[in-house]
This record gives structure tokens, C-alpha cells and sequence, in this order.
């Protein structure tokens, strides 16, 4: 899958994304009228999608990434009957999964409810039906557990979560006797805010998850029989769905900075004022590469490197592993492309970055916090204030692109401590 | 049922976010005693007594790193380096979240005792140095301290305790240190900017001597302001269709909303 990651490369730059995810929910919308579908189930599934297209729009830094929904609306135009189409609507989920391989909790929480239901699987025997159907349950906690990470907090804010865990539950909770064909959407709106508490590698999670849950919530619901009379293609995709789950490491990497062999051999020993910082490792990011010195400007600012595939060490500051903070930034950018830092965003608690220093030694440091603050709000107290211990601060750009100043107006800022 | 619901989605809901990683408290030996150098400290949590930090022996006047610790109560305990008779010295402190402390010998081996105090790593101006002074240096029991212009920086010090922080000019400096109501000590001392210092009096053949130790260092010279770190060529732009296409979201949404209910009422 990580071919499949490659092949899907960067995300579309806003606003790319947003038309793309806008087209991909009219697509849904035609699709499922081709399809037959009965007109609410249609509705209901449009719905949800855009409201958590427009949700990771409005709660996201980078906006929305489409790729992954205009995928799963092509999944739903597949998925009506037929062997074939319903291969293609495998793949697409698949694509989705890989994406974001958050959504594979989403899907199977789906699958083994509307098993549970006897909304699929409908010729089988109750019994196979149900252990299906908590088999499939249980593989999204399984899931679930491989992906959590409980330090980093859910990617949308809490409030968000209530408000839409409280409409799906109250609107469940009002019509799951008298209007059961609202049962899926409402599980694919509480399997959602499930996905939200496991913090994946990207926030746009939420739309691939919104996209393939509200598909498959108005396909499933109508066409299950043609869908799911085929067990042999039932277990194909649930074991497809899980493998890449379990597969897919994280968000796939824009980023391919100079490699390693590029830095100058380190010297054997150098005198304890002339150590440095000659290159970083961010295995997480699958960054790695040489470290440039930084300077500041006339006016005492920091200046980012000259080569935007570069990261630099503030020299004027500590070095990293000794006491203090030390400084490490790099361009989110060029002026054509993704910078060295691009991916520094999708960061989290725990995660590892290396600093080889000039004295050979490899100075170890612990991701404890990543935010993004406004350049007029910049915490200089956070980044630059003394510290007890070895620390690291790696900055860069983020937020919306101000065309008239040429300048990003929030920054990126990863706070990490030694290990 | 309403109220229900939103209390089943507030108590599901609530316990997340709260579980955000806890301050951490940090923790340090100094060893003050002029002949206890041979002493290792050994630091147990008394939730969990596995849970034992060992500091090795220091010499006189020195501080250790810091360790990280659980917050929570914790028995100190000193003996001869290698020893595994029972402890010299051993006292109960109380470590609250979010702190760090300093655990110190001080005093004679005869007499010996533990004492400890809490140190206070809140950053200085990025142009200034910020310290406070710990008296290691018997026989005097207590000093005053005084900054290169006279200022009282600690006043009648007690033996094995720390002054009040104070802000000084970085760079080389001479602190006034003597016994209350005697003559006075100059003492040579170097601060940086943007550091938090402990300097730590220590008396020996020569007299006094003033030791700084850096509790929490930074860059001396911070930039101010953000970094300019990219140049707009994977950026989301700022521009009409960002309205535009949240308001076809918008609308999507709604139509869809309401086709779905008429649809319901009509069924």
C-alpha cells in the first residue's frame, strides 16, 4: 500500500481539496440516484458527508484533502451489484484505508453493527450473522488500539465532538424504531466521533472516515442482498480492510529531503565550543538529513535556511543535548513545492527525533507538544526560555499564506525534551 | 431523555481531553557538607517502593542533574557510597506536581542532616541572569550576600539554605559575601543571559567561594519574534473560494437535510 501512497502523493493544495471533496459529494449524490436508491437514504448520506467535509474545512489548518473522498464517492457508484463493481468498491475503501488507516475503524464498527441489526448478511444464520458482526467490532478496537495514542488528544476539538455525538444520538436515539433506515447513518456519524479519539497522523481523517461511512451506510442499507450475498467477498473485504490497516504506517510522506550521505564526515573531536548540529532524523516524518547553521537578521530575528529541503540549528543558541532549548527550523515550503518541514505538523506526543551533533554523539529527544500560534502571538517564553534539561524546539510555517506579505501567518512550533 | 443523552455524551466525552499528560516534578541532590562527599542519596517513592532513584555520591558543593519523578511523597535516605547498611539520614519530603526541588546535605557527618527547597525555574527577562544564593559554607551560619552595586541580594542566610531569586546583568560580576556584621568577601562569579542559576557558597582553605550552577539554561541571545520558514508554494490560499465552496457545502447539506426529511414524511 505504501505504492499506493506514493502513487496518491502530495495532497492537493487548498483549495484543490475543497472543490475536490465538493465534487466528490455531488458524485455521491448523482451516484446514488443512479443507483436507485430510495431517496432518503441518498439524502441522509449526502448529508453527513458534507457536513464533515465542511467540518475538516472549518478545524483544519490545511483544509481538506479530497483525494481520499472523491475515491470512496467512485467506490459508491461500484458498489450497486455485480461482482466486479463490487471488487472496484473494495479497492476504493482500501485507498481510503491507506489514506488514512484511521477509517478502517469507522468501517468495520459500521459493518458489525449493521450485521448485529440484520441489516447485512441477511441469509446467513443468526448465530454466524452475529459473530460476524462482533468479529468485525472487535477487529475496529483492535484497530483502534494499534492507533491510539491517548497523550495527543482528539484532532477536533471537544466541543465539536459533543455537538455532533450529541445530534447523532438524539436524532438515534428518536427514530431507531419508527425510521430505520436513519440506523446507518447514525452508526456512521457515532463511528466517526469514535475515529475522533483515536489521533491519527492527519486530521483530515475525519473526511475520508465521513466519506466511506456515509457511502457505505446508503449502499449497504439498500443493496446488501447483491452486496453481501457473497460471503466469500464479505470476508475478502474485511480481511483486505484490516491487513491494510495494520500495513499502512501513517500519512503518506510528501517529503524527500537530500539524503544523509550528503553531510560532510563528522570530525573525530572537536573542542567543546566548536560542537555543533549536523544533521536530524525524524523517523516518524521519514526525514533525514543535514543540518545547516542558522544566523539571525539585522533586526535580531531568526532566519529560516536559504535551501527550503534544508533544516538548520539556531548556532547562536544551545546545541542540542546540552542544556537548554535548542532551536532547529526549517521551510514548510518552497516557492514551487513542499519544504523539508512540511510534515512537521502531523507530529505527535512520543514521537522520536535524533540530532547528530559534530562531536559524534546522537542527542535523543521525546515529542511532548506540537502547536500552531499565531507570528503576532509567537510563545517566545515557551521556545527560547531556559529549561532544566536538554530540550528541542523545531519551527516552522503553518497556517494560511498571506499573497500580498508573502508570509505564512501562524508558525509550527514541536516542543520535545531528551531520553 | 434529552438530559440523558447529553450527560451520557458529556461523561463519555469529558475524561479524554482531561487525561492530557500531567506536570511532571523534577528532583536533585546538593550536596552541601564539607565531608560528606562519600554520601549516595538514595530517593524511594512511598506509593511504590520499587520505585527507587539512585543519585550517586557528589562531591562538596556540587548539584546534581535533575531526575523526573512521579509527584507524591518520597523517603530520602543517605549512606556511604556502596553501602548497603541501613541509611544515615533519612527524611520524608513531599513532591507537588509541576515542581522541582532540590534535596541537600548539609551540616557536618556527625550531625547530618537532609533538608530541601524548592527551586523556581520561571524564565528571566532574555537580557538578564536570574539567581539565588545557597549557603553551603560553614563555619559561618549565617550570611549576607550583596550584588556588585551594593544590593542586598540574600539577607543573614542560615547554613544549608537557599535566598530569595534575584535579577542580575549577565556577564562577570562580584558578589559581597561575609558573616552578619563582618567584613566582607569579594567573590568573582559568571552569569549568562537567559539563564536561572543557583550560586552555591562553599567555604575551604582559601576562604570562601562562590560556585555557580545552572539550574536551567537557554540560548543567550534570543531572537525575538516568529521565524519566516516558507515561501507559498504548498500553501492554502486566502481567497474567494474558500466562501464559495463552504457555502456549497453549506447548501449541499442543507437540501440534502431537508429532501431527506420530506422524503420521511412522505413515507
Amino acid at each position: 500500500m505504501t505504492a499506493v501512497s506514493g502513487l496518491l502523493g502530495t495532497p492537493p493544495p487548498w483549495p484543490l481539496g475543497l472543490v475536490t471533496a465538493v465534487l466528490a459529494g455531488v458524485l455521491l449524490w448523482s451516484v446514488t440516484a443512479r443507483l436507485r436508491l430510495r431517496p432518503e437514504s441518498r439524502a441522509a448520506s449526502t448529508a453527513v458527508y458534507a457536513c464533515c467535509a465542511l467540518l475538516v474545512e472549518l478545524t483544519t489548518a490545511d483544509g481538506v484533502d479530497g483525494r481520499a473522498a472523491l475515491l470512496l464517492a467512485a467506490g459508491g457508484m461500484f458498489a450497486a451489484a455485480g461482482r466486479r463493481r463490487s471488487l472496484l468498491a473494495a479497492l476504493a475503501c482500501a485507498a481510503a484505508v491507506a489514506l488514512a488507516p484511521v477509517v478502517a475503524v469507522g468501517i468495520l464498527v459500521l459493518l458489525g453493527m449493521m450485521a448485529l441489526r440484520k441489516d447485512l448478511l441477511t441469509r446467513f444464520p443468526v448465530v454466524i450473522r452475529r459473530l460476524i458482526g462482533v468479529a468485525a467490532i472487535a477487529a475496529a478496537a483492535g484497530v483502534a488500539a494499534l492507533l491510539a495514542r491517548p497523550q495527543a488528544g482528539p484532532a477536533v476539538p471537544v466541543g465539536v465532538l459533543v455537538v455532533l455525538g450529541s445530534c447523532a444520538l438524539l436524532i438515534g436515539g428518536a427514530s431507531w424504531l419508527r425510521l430505520p433506515w436513519l440506523r446507518p447513518p447514525v452508526a456512521a456519524v457515532g463511528a466517526l466521533v469514535l475515529c475522533q479519539f483515536l489521533p491519527g497522523p492527519d486530521l483530515d481523517a475525519v473526511l475520508p472516515a465521513a466519506a466511506g461511512l456515509a457511502v457505505l451506510a446508503a449502499v449497504l442499507t439498500e443493496e446488501h442482498h447483491a452486496l453481501f450475498a457473497r460471503p466469500v467477498l464479505v470476508g475478502a473485504v474485511l480481511v483486505g480492510v484490516v491487513v491494510t490497516a495494520l500495513l499502512v504506517p501513517a500519512v503518506p510522506l510528501p517529503v524527500t529531503p537530500s539524503p544523509v550521505a550528503d553531510v560532510a564526515p563528522v570530525p573525530a573531536r572537536l573542542a567543546e565550543s566548536q560542537v555543533g548540529a549536523v544533521a536530524i532524523t525524524i523517523p516518524r516524518l521519514d526525514l533525514s538529513g543535514p543540518l545547516d547553521e542558522l544566523g539571525v537578521a539585522d533586526d535580531g530575528e531568526l532566519l529560516a535556511p536559504d535551501d527550503p529541503a534544508r533544516a538548520g540549528w539556531y548556532s547562536g543558541g544551545v546545541v542540542p543535548g546540552d542544556r537548554g532549548p535548542a532551536i532547529v527550523g526549517g521551510h514548510v515550503d518552497s516557492r514551487s513545492g513542499p519544504g523539508v518541514f512540511f510534515a512537521l505538523r502531523s507530529l505527535r506526543p512520543d514521537d522520536l527525533v535524533e540530532i547528530t551533533r559534530s562531536d559524534g554523539r546522537v542527542a535523543r529527544f521525546s515529542v511532548t507538544r506540537v502547536r500552531q500560534v499565531a507570528k503576532e502571538q509567537f510563545p517566545t517564553a515557551a521556545v527560547y526560555g531556559p529549561t532544566p534539561r536538554p530540550e528541542l524546539r523545531l519551527i516552522t510555517c503553518g497556517g494560511r499564506f498571506d499573497r500580498t506579505a508573502r508570509s505564512y501567518t501562524d508558525n509550527v512550533v514541536v516542543e520535545a525534551v531528551a531520553v | 431523555m434529552l438530559a440523558l443523552l447529553l450527560l451520557a455524551v458529556g461523561l463519555a466525552l469529558a475524561p479524554a481531553p482531561a487525561a492530557a499528560a500531567a506536570a511532571t516534578s523534577m528532583l536533585r541532590l546538593a550536596q552541601l557538607s564539607p565531608d560528606q562527599g562519600d554520601l549516595e542519596l538514595t530517593v524511594s517513592s512511598v506509593a511504590n517502593p520499587d520505585d527507587t532513584v539512585l543519585i550517586a555520591a557528589l562531591g562538596y558543593g556540587e548539584l546534581s542533574d535533575y531526575r523526573t519523578v512521579e509527584a507524591g511523597d518520597y523517603v530520602i535516605a543517605t549512606r556511604p557510597a556502596g553501602s548497603t547498611e541501613p541509611p544515615m539520614v533519612s527524611k520524608t519530603i513531599s513532591v507537588q506536581p509541576g515542581t522541582t526541588t532540590t534535596v541537600a546535605t548539609v551540616g557536618p557527618r556527625a550531625e547530618g542532616a537532609v533538608t530541601s527547597f524548592t527551586d523556581d525555574l520561571t524564565a528571566p527577562d532574555p537580557t538578564q541572569a536570574r539567581v539565588r544564593v545557597i549557603n553551603a559554607a560553614p563555619p559561618a551560619t549565617q550570611l549576607d550576600v550583596r550584588g556588585p552595586s551594593g544590593e542586598q541580594i540574600a539577607g543573614a542566610l542560615a547554613l544549608g539554605a537557599a535566598g530569595p531569586y534575584t535579577t542580575l546583568a549577565p556577564g562577570e560580576t562580584r558578589l559581597s559575601v561575609g558573616p552578619v556584621g563582618a567584613p566582607a568577601a569579594e567573590l568573582p562569579v559568571t552569569l549568562n543571559a537567559n539563564e536561572v542559576s543557583s550560586i552555591v557558597l562553599t567555604s575551604g582553605d582559601g576562604g570562601l567561594k562562590a560556585r555557580v550552577v545552572v539550574d536551567a539554561g537557554g540560548p543567550s541571545v534570543v531572537p525575538p519574534g516568529p521565524v519566516h520558514a516558507g515561501f507559498g508554494g504548498a500553501a492554502i490560499e486566502a481567497g474567494p473560494y474558500r466562501a464559495v465552496s463552504s457555502t456549497v457545502l453549506v447548501v449541499l447539506a442543507a437540501a440534502a437535510a431537508l429532501m431527506s426529511a420530506r422524503f420521511a414524511r412522505s413515507r
